[in-house]
């Protein structure tokens, strides 16, 4: 219970860092970026399978577009991954040494928590933050896929039918 | 459990015997950081319902012992019982109040936010913290601004703030580390003011201050520590009675007198016509005039002289120093009814507080 509270007012303090918003800021210029480059390849997938269908090859039977676009999706978690990795050791590094070295541990250590609470507080907050910073950037990058190729990620709950 | 058992059983005792329960109970609480011994053995016994001056000088482990007590540090040897638990007992965190020394604060919350957070840590639920937070915002003097960011508070808000959260569970042990050192004269008189009023409602109060005038002024009794040790504890009381400065004014001695007098007690001083005795207890002044007259000394006058806490202090901390002044370079300049900060105060009247000047190298 008191977990939940120590994880609060890390949730809170993490959103004040200003490379919070550096990183966020870097996300959006990367989905931008995803969703350009993504048309990119979609076009030049697109007249490949032209040319090669004027010269009378027919489309590609093994390299269809939801192919190229399964490759550009998992590129696309692949950097999330990334991104929310250096984002993890930013926010989070130093964090319990940097409490107990300013002193703001000293009035919260003599509360009547435990010490584990204390420790899962302060993780419960990060990944808080953490797991909506990647459930957005998720979100961008399918939203992308299926704006630029009609692509959504076939997975057992998701099959077309 | 079977500790616990014991203690309440000694509590209920208590309530035939006189013996008060203790708040805070040590023994031999020793703190080491690698070759560093911090604390060697510290054994305190704070009574429920006082207020208890922590003094020493920096460096002497009083801030690590209020570590150990507050479960910030573990202890490398030692036990401590805080009300009546042991160290560390999540029971009695509920009851105590913390205010450290420095205290920092997360800056970017209001003054409601900080308290309802910490109000929340110890466990108090909606609406006690409705109904407290306003109150100790209030009692510390800080009524009105809760809405305000701490960032916008000034030294001595934020120590305001920093004790609001100490009291804000009611706590039946409170410790204050340094509480005034941010405040100006009348923030200090006010903190002075709310550690009385902490006092009258049966609360303990664990005061570690350098200030040894704002400690004469509100402690019940008082330990000093020096390297880790403690070296002197006891009430107020015992500790500014238990050696007493004697001067007095003769006519002509001769050695069989002052043998006489050095029965009562070590001469400190001596000029013409003047001595001064350092004697354990006021009751024995009128035993040694009794002595001298029968001797035939002719008495002119006899000014027993209270030390002062500092004295006390100075005293225990670097070995009494008052014997080295008194044999190498001391000038006295008596009677002057002032403090030991240079305070006026009127004590009772049988004390003069005398006010001394230390020429180094003046040799009489």
């Amino acid at each position: 219970m008191k977990a939940l509270v120590i994880a609060r007012l890390t949730f809170r303090e993490a959103l004040r860092k200003r490379m919070i918003w550096g990183v966020v800021l870097l996300s959006i210029v990367f989905v931008a970026l995803y969703a350009w480059g993504f048309t990119q390849v979609r076009d030049e997938f697109l007249r490949e399978a032209a040319r090669q269908g004027a010269r009378g090859n027919g489309p590609g039977q093994i390299l269809t577009l939801d192919f190229v676009s399964t490759i550009m999706v998992g590129l696309g978690f692949y950097t999330i991954n990334f991104l929310a990795g250096v984002m993890t050791i930013f926010a989070a590094v130093g964090t319990i040494a940097g409490e107990v070295e300013t002193g703001t541990f000293q009035a919260i250590v003599p509360k009547p928590l435990a010490r584990w609470e204390l420790i899962v507080g302060k993780f419960l907050g990060f990944a808080g933050m953490i797991a909506a910073y990647i459930a957005l950037m998720a979100t961008g990058v399918l939203i992308t896929a299926r704006v630029v190729a009609g692509y959504t990620p076939r997975t057992s709950c998701w099959r077309r039918r | 459990m079977a500790q616990l058992t014991r203690t309440e059983s000694a509590e209920g005792e208590a309530g035939r015997l006189p013996a008060p329960p203790l708040a805070i109970e040590t023994r031999g609480l020793r703190k080491e950081y690698g070759e560093q011994v911090a604390v060697h053995d510290v054994t305190i016994a704070v009574p429920r319902g006082e207020v208890f001056g922590f003094l020493g000088p920096n460096g002497a482990g009083k801030s690590t012992t209020v570590k150990m007590l507050l479960g910030l540090a573990f202890p490398t040897a030692g036990e401590a019982r805080i009300l009546g638990q042991p160290l560390g007992a999540v029971g009695a965190k509920r009851r105590i109040g913390f205010l450290p020394e420095q205290f920092r604060f997360h800056e970017w919350l209001r003054g409601e936010e900080f308290l309802d957070f910490h109000g929340q840590l110890y466990g108090l639920s909606r609406a006690e913290r409705r109904r407290r937070i306003p109150e100790v915002l209030e009692l510390v003097g800080l009524g009105g601004r809760g809405r305000d960011r701490l960032r916008t508070y000034s030294k001595g808000m934020l120590q305001r703030a920093g004790l609001a959260q100490a009291l804000l569970n009611d706590p039946a042990l409170v410790f204050l580390d340094e509480p005034t050192s941010a405040l100006d004269p009348i923030g200090r008189r006010e903190v002075r003011d709310i550690i009385r009023a902490l006092k009258a409602r049966g609360m303990t109060v664990f005061l570690n201050s350098h200030l040894l005038s704002e400690v004469e002024t509100v402690c019940d009794r008082v330990a000093i520590v020096d390297r880790g040790h403690v070296v002197r504890q006891g009430t107020l009381k015992e500790l500014l009675q238990a050696s007493l400065d004697v001067d007095l004014t003769l006519g002509a001695l001769d050695d069989a007198a002052l043998r006489r007098i050095e029965e009562y007690g070590a001469i400190v001083a001596r000029e013409a016509g003047a001595l001064s005795v350092r004697m354990d207890d006021i009751e024995e002044v009128p035993r040694l005039v009794d002595a001298l007259v029968r001797a035939g000394v002719a008495v002119y006058g006899v000014t027993p002289h209270r030390r002062s806490l500092e004295d006390v202090f100075l005293g225990a901390v670097e070995g009494e120093p008052s014997e080295v002044r008194s044999t190498q370079y001391e000038v006295r300049i008596h009677p002057a009814p002032v403090g030991a900060f240079g305070l006026p105060h009127s004590p009772p009247p049988f004390v003069l507080r005398t006010a001394y000047c230390v020429l180094p190298g003046a040799q009489r």
